[in-house]
C-alpha cells in the first residue's frame, strides 16, 4: 500500500514537472487521500477504535 | 518569477530530497528499517515537494503553496502522533537519535520549517507576480539548471522509496516493528 502511494506521488511529480498540472494535482489528491486513509488505519486498527 | 523565489522553491524541493536521502542512508547503512508511520512521513515529505515542483515548472501560485501546506499539515499530524507514542518516559523510542533527537521529532521540526518557509516564499512572491498566464510561460523557460536538477532528484528519491517500500512491506501492510525485508523470503538463502 505504501509503495503504491509513493508510486502515485512519483507519477504526480513527473506530471507536474512536465507541465501537466491537472494530471499532477489529480494524482496528488489520490495519493494524499490514500495516505490519510492509511494513517487512519494505523491509528485505529491496533487499538480497535471505533467512532 | 524572481530569482530569489525560484531559488527558494528549488531549495525546498532539493532540501526535501536531501532529507529523504538521509533517511535512506540511515536505512541502509545502519540497517534501521522505517516503521509504517516513518514511511508515511516520507510520503508527506514527497507530497510537500510536489507544490515546489509545480512552482518551478509553472510559476509561483497560491494554489501550489496551498498544496505544500496541506501536505505539511498531514506530515505534522503523522510525526506528531509518533512523538506522542514515545514522549512519555519509559515508553521507549524508535530508531537512533540524530543530535539527540529522534527522526520523528525532526519530522515535526521539518514540517514546521516547511510551513514557515512557504510563508516567507508567499511574501516574496507578492500578489503582483501571481500572474498565471505570464508566469506559466516564463517559468517553463526557466525550468533548467538547479531547479530542474532538484526536481529530478526529488522524483528519483520518490521512485526509490516506492521500490524500497515494496521490498520492505510487500503489497499489503508493513510490520509495526519491521525486522527484515518482505522480498528477502523469495531470495535464495545466500542472498538474504
Amino acid at each position: 500500500m505504501t509503495a503504491a502511494i509513493f508510486l502515485v506521488t512519483g507519477l504526480a511529480l513527473m506530471a507536474g514537472a512536465s507541465g501537466r498540472r491537472d494530471v499532477g494535482v489529480t494524482l496528488f489528491g489520490i495519493a494524499l487521500f490514500a495516505a490519510i486513509f492509511w494513517f487512519n488505519h494505523h491509528l485505529t486498527a491496533p487499538l480497535r477504535l471505533t467512532f | 518569477m524572481s530569482p530569489l523565489v525560484r531559488f527558494g522553491n528549488a531549495l525546498g524541493a532539493g532540501g526535501l530530497a536531501l532529507v529523504l536521502a538521509f533517511a535512506f542512508a540511515m536505512q541502509f547503512l545502519l540497517n534501521e528499517l522505517p516503521c509504517p508511520l516513518c514511511q508515511l512521513q516520507r510520503v508527506a515529505i514527497v507530497l510537500c515537494g510536489f507544490g515546489f515542483v509545480l512552482n518551478l515548472r509553472l510559476g509561483p501560485q497560491p494554489a501550489h503553496y496551498g498544496l505544500v501546506l496541506i501536505a505539511a499539515l498531514f506530515g505534522l499530524a503523522v510525526s506528531g502522533r509518533q512523538v506522542l507514542l514515545h514522549v512519555v518516559p519509559g515508553s521507549g523510542s524508535y530508531g537512533s537519535a540524530v543530535f539527540g533527537i529522534h527522526l520523528y521529532s525532526w519530522g515535526v521540526l521539518l514540517f514546521l520549517a516547511v510551513i514557515a518557509g512557504v510563508a516567507v516564499l508567499m511574501m516574496l512572491s507578492g500578489s503582483g507576480r501571481f500572474d498565471h498566464i505570464r508566469s506559466d510561460v516564463q517559468a517553463a523557460g526557466q525550468f533548467t539548471g538547479f531547479a530542474r536538477l532538484m526536481s529530478t532528484l526529488l522524483i528519483l528519491m520518490t521512485l526509490a522509496n516506492a521500490v524500497s517500500a515494496f521490498a520492505q512491506c510487500g503489497p499489503i501492510e508493513c510490520a509495526d516493528d519491521p525486522a527484515g525485508y518482505w522480498v528477502a523470503k523469495f531470495l535464495p538463502s545466500f542472498m538474504r
